[in-house]
Protein backbone atom coordinates (compact mmCIF):
# COMPACT_ATOMS: atom_id res chain seq x y z
CA UNK A 1 0.00 0.00 0.00
CA UNK A 2 2.80 2.51 0.62
CA UNK A 3 4.08 1.67 -2.59
CA UNK A 4 0.87 3.00 -4.04
CA UNK A 5 0.85 6.00 -1.82
CA UNK A 6 4.29 6.73 -3.21
CA UNK A 7 3.89 6.59 -6.85
CA UNK A 8 0.68 8.65 -6.24
CA UNK A 9 3.03 11.18 -4.37
CA UNK A 10 5.50 11.02 -6.98
CA UNK A 11 2.54 11.62 -9.78
CA UNK A 12 1.44 14.88 -7.75
CA UNK A 13 4.88 16.39 -7.44
CA UNK A 14 5.14 15.89 -11.38
CA UNK A 15 2.06 17.68 -11.39
CA UNK A 16 2.98 20.38 -9.09
CA UNK A 17 5.81 21.03 -11.43
CA UNK A 18 3.74 21.81 -14.38
CA UNK A 19 1.70 24.31 -12.62
CA UNK A 20 2.61 27.43 -13.26
CA UNK A 21 0.72 31.00 -12.64
CA UNK A 22 2.01 33.76 -14.68
CA UNK A 23 2.25 37.24 -12.95
CA UNK A 24 -0.74 39.66 -13.89
CA UNK A 25 0.07 42.17 -16.82
CA UNK A 26 -2.36 44.20 -18.30
CA UNK A 27 -0.20 44.07 -21.89
CA UNK A 28 0.60 40.45 -21.80
CA UNK A 29 4.48 41.29 -21.16
CA UNK A 30 6.07 42.49 -17.55
CA UNK A 31 8.36 44.89 -19.13
CA UNK A 32 5.63 46.88 -20.40
CA UNK A 33 2.33 48.58 -18.84
CA UNK A 34 0.95 49.79 -21.96
CA UNK A 35 1.11 49.26 -26.10
CA UNK A 36 -0.69 51.36 -27.90
CA UNK A 37 -0.59 50.37 -31.94
CA UNK A 38 0.02 53.92 -33.87
CA UNK A 39 -2.98 52.45 -36.31
CA UNK A 40 -6.44 51.54 -35.68
CA UNK A 41 -7.30 47.66 -36.22
CA UNK A 42 -4.49 45.85 -34.53
CA UNK A 43 -5.17 44.05 -31.07
CA UNK A 44 -2.28 42.45 -28.68
CA UNK A 45 -2.21 38.78 -28.11
CA UNK A 46 -3.60 39.19 -24.83
CA UNK A 47 -7.23 40.14 -26.53
CA UNK A 48 -7.79 37.53 -28.84
CA UNK A 49 -10.38 35.17 -28.02
CA UNK A 50 -9.50 31.34 -26.80
CA UNK A 51 -11.98 30.09 -29.62
CA UNK A 52 -10.40 32.56 -32.21
CA UNK A 53 -6.26 31.04 -31.63
CA UNK A 54 -7.95 27.92 -31.91
CA UNK A 55 -9.59 28.43 -35.44
CA UNK A 56 -6.10 30.16 -36.67
CA UNK A 57 -4.45 26.93 -35.71
CA UNK A 58 -6.70 24.91 -37.16
CA UNK A 59 -5.94 26.61 -40.14
CA UNK A 60 -2.38 25.85 -40.22
CA UNK A 61 -0.99 23.02 -43.27
CA UNK A 62 0.32 20.39 -41.75
CA UNK A 63 4.36 19.31 -41.92
CA UNK A 64 6.74 16.84 -42.20
CA UNK A 65 8.74 17.98 -40.13
CA UNK A 66 9.57 21.61 -38.17
CA UNK A 67 7.10 25.07 -37.85
CA UNK A 68 4.08 25.39 -39.28
CA UNK A 69 3.55 29.33 -39.27
CA UNK A 70 1.31 31.95 -39.53
CA UNK A 71 1.90 35.78 -39.25
CA UNK A 72 -0.83 37.86 -38.58
CA UNK A 73 0.83 40.73 -38.56
CA UNK A 74 4.92 42.06 -38.73
CA UNK A 75 7.04 44.92 -37.49
CA UNK A 76 3.75 47.36 -36.32
CA UNK A 77 4.40 50.22 -34.95
CA UNK A 78 3.27 51.14 -31.62
CA UNK A 79 4.38 53.31 -28.51
CA UNK A 80 4.86 51.82 -25.07
CA UNK A 81 5.03 52.92 -21.75
CA UNK A 82 7.57 50.71 -19.99
CA UNK A 83 8.08 50.26 -16.38
CA UNK A 84 10.33 51.72 -14.02
CA UNK A 85 13.77 50.81 -14.89
CA UNK A 86 15.07 51.61 -11.31
CA UNK A 87 14.16 53.25 -8.30
CA UNK A 88 16.53 54.38 -5.35
CA UNK A 89 15.72 56.01 -2.16
CA UNK A 90 18.25 57.29 0.03
CA UNK A 91 17.12 57.57 4.00
CA UNK A 92 20.39 57.91 5.03
CA UNK A 93 22.48 61.66 6.25
CA UNK A 94 24.97 61.58 3.16
CA UNK A 95 24.27 61.83 -0.54
CA UNK A 96 24.88 58.49 -2.77
CA UNK A 97 26.15 58.07 -5.87
CA UNK A 98 25.66 55.03 -8.13
CA UNK A 99 26.51 53.96 -11.78
CA UNK A 100 23.72 52.46 -13.23
CA UNK A 101 25.52 50.86 -16.11
CA UNK A 102 27.60 48.85 -13.77
CA UNK A 103 24.52 47.76 -11.85
CA UNK A 104 21.52 45.80 -12.05
CA UNK A 105 19.88 47.47 -14.31
CA UNK A 106 18.93 45.71 -17.96
CA UNK A 107 16.05 46.07 -20.03
CA UNK A 108 14.80 43.43 -23.00
CA UNK A 109 14.85 44.69 -25.83
CA UNK A 110 12.60 42.34 -27.12
CA UNK A 111 9.74 40.84 -25.17
CA UNK A 112 7.70 37.54 -25.81
CA UNK A 113 3.80 36.72 -25.21
CA UNK A 114 3.60 32.95 -25.75
CA UNK A 115 -0.43 31.62 -25.76
CA UNK A 116 -0.21 27.58 -26.31
CA UNK A 117 2.31 25.27 -25.56
CA UNK A 118 4.89 26.83 -28.05
CA UNK A 119 8.34 27.13 -27.44
CA UNK A 120 9.54 30.09 -29.62
CA UNK A 121 12.64 28.80 -31.74
CA UNK A 122 13.12 29.66 -35.47
CA UNK A 123 8.99 31.17 -35.72
CA UNK A 124 10.81 34.46 -36.18
CA UNK A 125 12.74 35.10 -39.06
CA UNK A 126 15.42 37.51 -38.89
CA UNK A 127 15.32 41.07 -40.08
CA UNK A 128 16.58 42.10 -43.06
CA UNK A 129 19.15 44.85 -41.90
CA UNK A 130 19.77 46.15 -45.23
CA UNK A 131 17.08 48.51 -46.89
CA UNK A 132 17.54 50.71 -49.95
CA UNK A 133 20.55 53.00 -49.52
CA UNK A 134 20.66 52.83 -45.99
CA UNK A 135 21.39 50.65 -43.35
CA UNK A 136 20.12 49.95 -39.83
CA UNK A 137 23.64 49.78 -38.02
CA UNK A 138 22.41 48.62 -34.74
CA UNK A 139 19.24 46.70 -35.80
CA UNK A 140 18.70 44.46 -33.17
CA UNK A 141 16.51 41.88 -34.67
CA UNK A 142 17.02 38.86 -33.97
CA UNK A 143 15.38 35.51 -33.10
CA UNK A 144 16.61 35.15 -29.25
CA UNK A 145 15.58 37.34 -26.55
CA UNK A 146 18.48 39.04 -24.77
CA UNK A 147 19.41 41.70 -22.52
CA UNK A 148 21.52 44.42 -22.72
CA UNK A 149 22.83 47.16 -20.60
CA UNK A 150 22.35 50.75 -22.34
CA UNK A 151 24.87 51.05 -24.30
CA UNK A 152 27.51 53.93 -24.11
CA UNK A 153 25.38 54.82 -21.03
CA UNK A 154 27.75 54.94 -17.97
CA UNK A 155 25.50 57.47 -15.99
CA UNK A 156 26.09 58.44 -12.52
CA UNK A 157 23.15 59.20 -10.56
CA UNK A 158 23.52 61.47 -7.25
CA UNK A 159 21.02 60.30 -4.80
CA UNK A 160 20.45 63.02 -1.82
CA UNK A 161 19.16 62.12 1.62
CA UNK A 162 15.96 62.14 1.81
CA UNK A 163 14.87 61.66 -2.08
CA UNK A 164 13.84 59.16 -4.37
CA UNK A 165 15.33 58.48 -7.72
CA UNK A 166 13.16 56.63 -10.26
CA UNK A 167 14.06 56.59 -13.85
CA UNK A 168 10.95 55.80 -16.34
CA UNK A 169 11.23 54.38 -19.72
CA UNK A 170 8.69 54.95 -22.58
CA UNK A 171 9.21 54.76 -26.64
CA UNK A 172 8.37 53.30 -29.77
CA UNK A 173 8.03 49.40 -30.35
CA UNK A 174 7.64 46.96 -33.60
CA UNK A 175 4.83 44.62 -32.83
CA UNK A 176 4.54 41.22 -34.27
CA UNK A 177 1.98 38.29 -34.08
CA UNK A 178 1.12 35.14 -35.38
CA UNK A 179 0.37 31.17 -34.86
CA UNK A 180 2.49 28.69 -35.43
CA UNK A 181 2.59 24.20 -34.61
CA UNK A 182 5.33 22.28 -34.30
CA UNK A 183 5.56 19.02 -36.46
CA UNK A 184 7.78 15.60 -35.70
CA UNK A 185 6.74 12.75 -38.79
CA UNK A 186 3.15 15.06 -39.00
CA UNK A 187 2.27 15.01 -35.49
CA UNK A 188 2.09 18.45 -34.34
CA UNK A 189 4.00 18.69 -31.09
CA UNK A 190 3.34 22.21 -29.72
CA UNK A 191 1.21 25.19 -30.95
CA UNK A 192 0.52 28.08 -29.76
CA UNK A 193 0.12 31.82 -30.27
CA UNK A 194 2.68 33.81 -30.06
CA UNK A 195 3.46 38.08 -29.98
CA UNK A 196 6.71 39.82 -30.12
CA UNK A 197 7.63 43.29 -28.66
CA UNK A 198 10.80 44.79 -30.54
CA UNK A 199 11.78 47.88 -28.69
CA UNK A 200 13.05 50.32 -31.46
CA UNK A 201 13.65 53.36 -29.25
CA UNK A 202 13.39 54.27 -25.39
CA UNK A 203 12.87 57.24 -23.68
CA UNK A 204 13.81 58.05 -20.31
CA UNK A 205 12.11 60.04 -17.63
CA UNK A 206 14.50 61.05 -14.24
CA UNK A 207 12.18 62.31 -11.31
CA UNK A 208 13.59 62.98 -8.34
CA UNK A 209 10.89 62.90 -5.51
CA UNK A 210 10.59 63.44 -1.68
CA UNK A 211 10.84 60.07 0.54
CA UNK B 1 41.21 4.52 -68.04
CA UNK B 2 43.28 4.62 -65.09
CA UNK B 3 45.00 7.18 -66.56
CA UNK B 4 42.86 9.22 -67.49
CA UNK B 5 41.23 9.40 -64.03
CA UNK B 6 44.21 10.09 -62.29
CA UNK B 7 44.78 13.12 -65.30
CA UNK B 8 40.94 14.63 -64.38
CA UNK B 9 41.48 13.83 -60.50
CA UNK B 10 44.72 15.83 -60.48
CA UNK B 11 43.06 18.88 -62.67
CA UNK B 12 40.28 19.13 -60.00
CA UNK B 13 42.99 19.24 -57.37
CA UNK B 14 44.72 21.98 -59.23
CA UNK B 15 41.73 23.92 -59.65
CA UNK B 16 40.45 23.18 -55.69
CA UNK B 17 44.14 24.76 -54.70
CA UNK B 18 43.46 27.82 -57.06
CA UNK B 19 40.25 28.73 -55.72
CA UNK B 20 41.10 28.02 -52.33
CA UNK B 21 44.33 30.63 -53.16
CA UNK B 22 42.12 32.94 -54.64
CA UNK B 23 39.35 33.19 -51.80
CA UNK B 24 42.36 33.39 -49.00
CA UNK B 25 43.98 35.80 -50.61
CA UNK B 26 45.00 38.78 -48.51
CA UNK B 27 42.12 41.17 -48.41
CA UNK B 28 42.42 45.11 -47.78
CA UNK B 29 41.06 46.33 -44.54
CA UNK B 30 37.99 48.43 -44.71
CA UNK B 31 36.91 50.49 -41.77
CA UNK B 32 34.08 52.47 -41.37
CA UNK B 33 31.95 54.16 -38.07
CA UNK B 34 29.22 56.81 -37.42
CA UNK B 35 30.25 59.82 -35.95
CA UNK B 36 28.72 60.40 -32.73
CA UNK B 37 29.31 62.72 -29.73
CA UNK B 38 31.69 61.59 -27.04
CA UNK B 39 31.24 63.21 -23.45
CA UNK B 40 33.68 62.28 -20.77
CA UNK B 41 33.13 63.97 -17.26
CA UNK B 42 35.26 62.77 -14.05
CA UNK B 43 36.93 63.91 -10.99
CA UNK B 44 40.83 65.57 -11.67
CA UNK B 45 42.05 62.26 -10.45
CA UNK B 46 39.96 60.09 -12.53
CA UNK B 47 40.57 59.06 -15.97
CA UNK B 48 38.04 59.03 -18.63
CA UNK B 49 36.76 55.99 -19.95
CA UNK B 50 35.06 55.97 -23.15
CA UNK B 51 34.94 53.55 -26.20
CA UNK B 52 34.83 54.10 -30.22
CA UNK B 53 32.91 51.26 -32.21
CA UNK B 54 34.84 51.18 -35.73
CA UNK B 55 33.22 48.52 -38.47
CA UNK B 56 35.65 46.23 -39.84
CA UNK B 57 35.30 43.95 -42.91
CA UNK B 58 37.44 41.07 -41.36
CA UNK B 59 36.24 40.15 -37.75
CA UNK B 60 40.43 38.86 -37.00
CA UNK B 61 42.23 41.79 -38.16
CA UNK B 62 45.88 43.11 -37.56
CA UNK B 63 44.56 47.03 -36.41
CA UNK B 64 41.85 45.01 -34.19
CA UNK B 65 44.64 43.92 -31.93
CA UNK B 66 45.19 45.93 -29.18
CA UNK B 67 48.69 44.74 -28.72
CA UNK B 68 49.35 46.08 -32.29
CA UNK B 69 49.17 49.49 -31.07
CA UNK B 70 52.50 51.74 -30.66
CA UNK B 71 50.61 55.03 -30.41
CA UNK B 72 46.96 56.42 -30.05
CA UNK B 73 46.11 60.35 -30.31
CA UNK B 74 42.63 62.25 -29.90
CA UNK B 75 43.17 64.51 -32.41
CA UNK B 76 41.85 67.95 -34.49
CA UNK B 77 41.75 67.96 -38.18
CA UNK B 78 44.98 70.34 -38.58
CA UNK B 79 46.78 67.68 -35.79
CA UNK B 80 47.86 71.17 -33.96
CA UNK B 81 46.10 69.61 -30.43
CA UNK B 82 46.90 66.13 -30.12
CA UNK B 83 45.73 63.82 -26.84
CA UNK B 84 47.39 60.59 -26.13
CA UNK B 85 45.43 57.81 -25.07
CA UNK B 86 45.41 54.51 -24.15
CA UNK B 87 43.54 51.15 -26.28
CA UNK B 88 42.84 48.87 -23.34
CA UNK B 89 41.24 46.43 -25.49
CA UNK B 90 39.04 45.85 -28.72
CA UNK B 91 36.12 43.51 -28.61
CA UNK B 92 34.40 42.00 -31.47
CA UNK B 93 30.68 42.18 -31.64
CA UNK B 94 28.02 41.20 -34.29
CA UNK B 95 28.09 41.72 -38.03
CA UNK B 96 26.39 43.92 -39.71
CA UNK B 97 25.68 44.12 -43.54
CA UNK B 98 27.25 47.47 -45.32
CA UNK B 99 26.90 47.87 -49.27
CA UNK B 100 26.69 44.22 -49.69
CA UNK B 101 29.35 43.26 -47.48
CA UNK B 102 29.82 41.91 -44.37
CA UNK B 103 31.39 44.45 -41.22
CA UNK B 104 31.90 43.19 -37.80
CA UNK B 105 31.59 45.98 -35.52
CA UNK B 106 34.78 46.06 -32.99
CA UNK B 107 34.30 48.80 -29.71
CA UNK B 108 37.70 50.48 -28.93
CA UNK B 109 37.91 50.43 -25.81
CA UNK B 110 40.01 54.01 -24.58
CA UNK B 111 41.01 55.70 -21.32
CA UNK B 112 42.39 59.22 -21.44
CA UNK B 113 44.41 61.18 -18.47
CA UNK B 114 43.30 64.70 -18.66
CA UNK B 115 44.31 67.24 -15.75
CA UNK B 116 42.91 70.81 -16.52
CA UNK B 117 39.79 71.97 -14.93
CA UNK B 118 39.49 73.96 -18.19
CA UNK B 119 37.07 71.87 -20.74
CA UNK B 120 38.59 69.52 -23.46
CA UNK B 121 36.67 70.65 -26.55
CA UNK B 122 37.24 68.93 -30.12
CA UNK B 123 34.05 70.16 -32.27
CA UNK B 124 36.15 67.74 -35.15
CA UNK B 125 37.85 65.42 -33.20
CA UNK B 126 40.07 62.10 -34.94
CA UNK B 127 41.12 58.67 -33.89
CA UNK B 128 44.97 58.64 -34.71
CA UNK B 129 46.23 55.58 -34.50
CA UNK B 130 49.89 54.28 -35.36
CA UNK B 131 50.40 50.80 -35.67
CA UNK B 132 53.85 48.65 -34.65
CA UNK B 133 54.13 47.92 -38.14
CA UNK B 134 54.58 51.62 -39.42
CA UNK B 135 51.14 52.45 -40.88
CA UNK B 136 48.46 54.51 -39.58
CA UNK B 137 45.22 54.92 -39.43
CA UNK B 138 43.19 58.21 -39.00
CA UNK B 139 39.54 58.62 -38.79
CA UNK B 140 36.95 61.02 -37.70
CA UNK B 141 34.54 60.05 -34.81
CA UNK B 142 32.40 63.02 -34.45
CA UNK B 143 32.60 65.68 -31.43
CA UNK B 144 34.70 64.79 -28.66
CA UNK B 145 34.24 66.63 -24.80
CA UNK B 146 35.96 65.96 -21.60
CA UNK B 147 35.02 68.38 -18.70
CA UNK B 148 36.76 67.76 -15.27
CA UNK B 149 34.76 68.45 -12.06
CA UNK B 150 35.64 68.95 -8.41
CA UNK B 151 35.93 66.59 -6.06
CA UNK B 152 33.42 68.54 -3.68
CA UNK B 153 29.95 69.85 -5.70
CA UNK B 154 27.86 72.58 -4.86
CA UNK B 155 24.44 71.23 -2.57
CA UNK B 156 22.39 74.67 -3.29
CA UNK B 157 20.11 73.18 -6.31
CA UNK B 158 19.74 69.74 -7.86
CA UNK B 159 17.80 68.73 -10.83
CA UNK B 160 14.67 66.91 -9.72
CA UNK B 161 13.29 66.32 -13.66
CA UNK B 162 15.08 65.57 -16.77
CA UNK B 163 13.70 64.26 -20.16
CA UNK B 164 14.13 64.38 -23.72
CA UNK B 165 12.11 66.05 -26.60
CA UNK B 166 13.30 63.50 -29.70
CA UNK B 167 11.77 64.56 -33.01
CA UNK B 168 13.20 62.95 -36.36
CA UNK B 169 15.56 65.94 -38.03
CA UNK B 170 16.40 64.91 -41.94
CA UNK B 171 15.44 61.13 -41.00
CA UNK B 172 17.67 60.85 -37.92
CA UNK B 173 15.98 61.11 -34.62
CA UNK B 174 17.56 64.15 -32.63
CA UNK B 175 17.67 65.36 -29.46
CA UNK B 176 15.85 68.68 -29.76
CA UNK B 177 14.96 69.73 -26.20
CA UNK B 178 15.31 69.02 -22.82
CA UNK B 179 12.68 69.84 -19.98
CA UNK B 180 14.76 70.05 -17.07
CA UNK B 181 13.17 70.42 -13.23
CA UNK B 182 15.53 72.93 -10.68
CA UNK B 183 15.20 73.00 -7.41
CA UNK B 184 16.68 75.21 -4.78
CA UNK B 185 18.37 73.40 -1.90
CA UNK B 186 18.84 76.24 0.14
CA UNK B 187 17.49 78.62 2.16
CA UNK B 188 18.35 81.53 0.25
CA UNK B 189 17.24 83.25 -3.04
CA UNK B 190 19.18 81.61 -5.89
CA UNK B 191 19.60 83.18 -9.23
CA UNK B 192 20.18 81.05 -12.24
CA UNK B 193 23.14 82.74 -14.74
CA UNK B 194 23.42 80.09 -17.40
CA UNK B 195 23.45 76.59 -18.55
CA UNK B 196 25.43 75.24 -21.17
CA UNK B 197 25.89 71.63 -22.29
CA UNK B 198 28.69 69.40 -21.80
CA UNK B 199 29.39 68.70 -24.86
CA UNK B 200 31.32 70.31 -27.88
CA UNK B 201 28.53 69.03 -30.91
CA UNK B 202 25.50 71.02 -29.33
CA UNK B 203 24.71 74.06 -27.58
CA UNK B 204 21.58 75.79 -25.71
CA UNK B 205 19.52 77.90 -27.96
CA UNK B 206 17.19 78.96 -25.89
CA UNK B 207 15.77 79.02 -22.32
CA UNK B 208 12.42 79.48 -21.41
CA UNK B 209 9.73 78.25 -18.65
CA UNK B 210 7.33 75.43 -19.25
CA UNK B 211 4.00 74.67 -16.94
CA UNK B 212 3.16 71.11 -17.96
CA UNK B 213 5.54 67.90 -18.13
CA UNK B 214 3.75 65.72 -18.61
CA UNK B 215 4.42 65.46 -22.72
CA UNK B 216 5.17 62.49 -24.51
CA UNK B 217 9.02 62.56 -25.95
CA UNK B 218 8.37 62.54 -29.02
CA UNK B 219 6.11 65.38 -29.05
CA UNK B 220 7.43 68.05 -32.01
CA UNK B 221 9.21 70.85 -30.19
CA UNK B 222 7.54 73.62 -32.38
CA UNK B 223 4.34 72.84 -30.31
CA UNK B 224 6.55 73.12 -27.23
CA UNK B 225 7.88 76.75 -28.52
CA UNK B 226 5.63 77.65 -30.74
CA UNK B 227 8.74 78.95 -33.26
CA UNK B 228 10.36 77.62 -36.30
CA UNK B 229 13.04 75.28 -35.36
CA UNK B 230 16.21 74.34 -37.15
CA UNK B 231 19.01 73.09 -35.54
CA UNK B 232 21.15 75.67 -36.36
CA UNK B 233 19.35 78.59 -34.77
CA UNK B 234 21.25 81.23 -33.17
CA UNK B 235 21.80 80.82 -29.63
CA UNK B 236 19.26 83.28 -27.69
CA UNK B 237 21.07 85.85 -25.32
CA UNK B 238 19.41 84.48 -21.87
CA UNK B 239 18.09 86.55 -19.03
CA UNK B 240 19.01 85.29 -15.31
CA UNK B 241 16.21 84.15 -13.80
CA UNK B 242 14.64 82.63 -10.13
CA UNK B 243 14.75 78.94 -9.09
CA UNK B 244 11.75 79.94 -7.21
CA UNK B 245 9.76 81.34 -10.92
CA UNK B 246 10.94 78.88 -12.88
CA UNK B 247 11.03 75.37 -11.34
CA UNK B 248 10.78 73.80 -14.66
CA UNK B 249 12.07 75.26 -17.99
CA UNK B 250 12.31 73.96 -21.55
CA UNK B 251 16.04 74.02 -23.51
CA UNK B 252 16.39 73.87 -26.92
CA UNK B 253 19.11 72.10 -28.50
CA UNK B 254 20.91 73.40 -31.23
CA UNK B 255 23.74 71.59 -32.88
CA UNK B 256 26.86 72.42 -34.74
CA UNK B 257 27.00 69.17 -36.99
CA UNK B 258 24.32 67.21 -37.07
CA UNK B 259 25.10 64.06 -35.23
CA UNK B 260 23.42 61.57 -32.90
CA UNK B 261 23.53 62.91 -29.34
CA UNK B 262 21.49 60.58 -26.82
CA UNK B 263 23.18 62.08 -23.53
CA UNK B 264 24.50 65.04 -22.36
CA UNK B 265 25.64 66.56 -19.40
CA UNK B 266 25.50 70.36 -17.40
CA UNK B 267 27.02 72.86 -16.39
CA UNK B 268 25.01 75.53 -14.56
CA UNK B 269 26.23 78.68 -13.27
CA UNK B 270 24.14 80.37 -10.15
CA UNK B 271 24.36 83.25 -7.73
CA UNK B 272 24.01 83.11 -4.03
CA UNK B 273 23.51 86.53 -2.56
CA UNK B 274 25.82 87.76 -5.52
CA UNK B 275 28.23 85.22 -5.05
CA UNK B 276 29.13 82.88 -8.25
CA UNK B 277 29.16 79.07 -8.13
CA UNK B 278 29.04 76.54 -10.73
CA UNK B 279 26.94 73.24 -10.32
CA UNK B 280 27.80 70.31 -12.73
CA UNK B 281 25.69 67.32 -13.60
CA UNK B 282 26.95 63.99 -14.69
CA UNK B 283 25.93 63.07 -18.53
CA UNK B 284 21.76 61.75 -18.57
CA UNK B 285 20.81 59.04 -21.60
CA UNK B 286 17.76 60.84 -22.60
CA UNK B 287 16.85 58.19 -25.17
CA UNK B 288 18.30 54.78 -26.63
CA UNK B 289 17.69 54.12 -30.48
CA UNK B 290 17.75 50.38 -31.15
CA UNK B 291 17.05 51.70 -34.62
CA UNK B 292 19.43 53.74 -36.09
CA UNK B 293 19.16 54.76 -39.92
CA UNK B 294 22.46 55.70 -41.44
CA UNK B 295 22.76 56.19 -44.95
CA UNK B 296 25.98 54.49 -46.60
CA UNK B 297 26.74 57.51 -48.71
CA UNK B 298 27.58 59.57 -45.58
CA UNK B 299 30.11 56.24 -44.39
CA UNK B 300 33.27 57.12 -45.60
CA UNK B 301 35.63 53.90 -46.03
CA UNK B 302 39.26 53.85 -44.63
CA UNK B 303 41.72 51.27 -45.84
CA UNK B 304 44.05 50.12 -44.15
CA UNK B 305 45.86 47.98 -46.65
CA UNK B 306 46.67 44.75 -46.99
CA UNK B 307 47.91 42.69 -44.14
Amino acid sequence: MKKWYSLLLFICLLQAQNMKLNPYSTTGHDQFSEIVFVEEGYDLLKDFDDLYIKMRLRGLPVRFWGYATEIKHEYVDATYVGSVVFSRSNHTQEAYVFDYTLTEVAYYERSFNIEGSLTLRGVIKEKKVEGQGTIDVKAKYGTKESSQTTERSAMKVTVYPGKKITLRVAGDAKVSCGFSKYYVFWICMQKGAWEAVDVVTSYFELVEEDV
Amino acid sequence: MFKKIILIASFILFLTVILYGYLRRPQDIIATLIPETIQCVSKMNEDDYFSVDLYINQKHSYIAKADNIMQAYITDKQQLNTYPITVNNIIALEKVRISQQSFYRHSFLVSLRYQSYQPLKLTDAYLFIRYYDTQELNVYIGSFFVQKIPEISTNDISIHYLKGIVNPYHDKLTLVGIIMGLRNESNNDILIKNITLLDAASYIQNITPIHHIDIASQTPIIELTRKPYTIQNEKQTMDYFSLDDMPYVLLTIGYNHHVEMNEVGFRIEYSVNTKPYVYFYQPFTFYNNHQRQVFIHNLVMYTYGVR
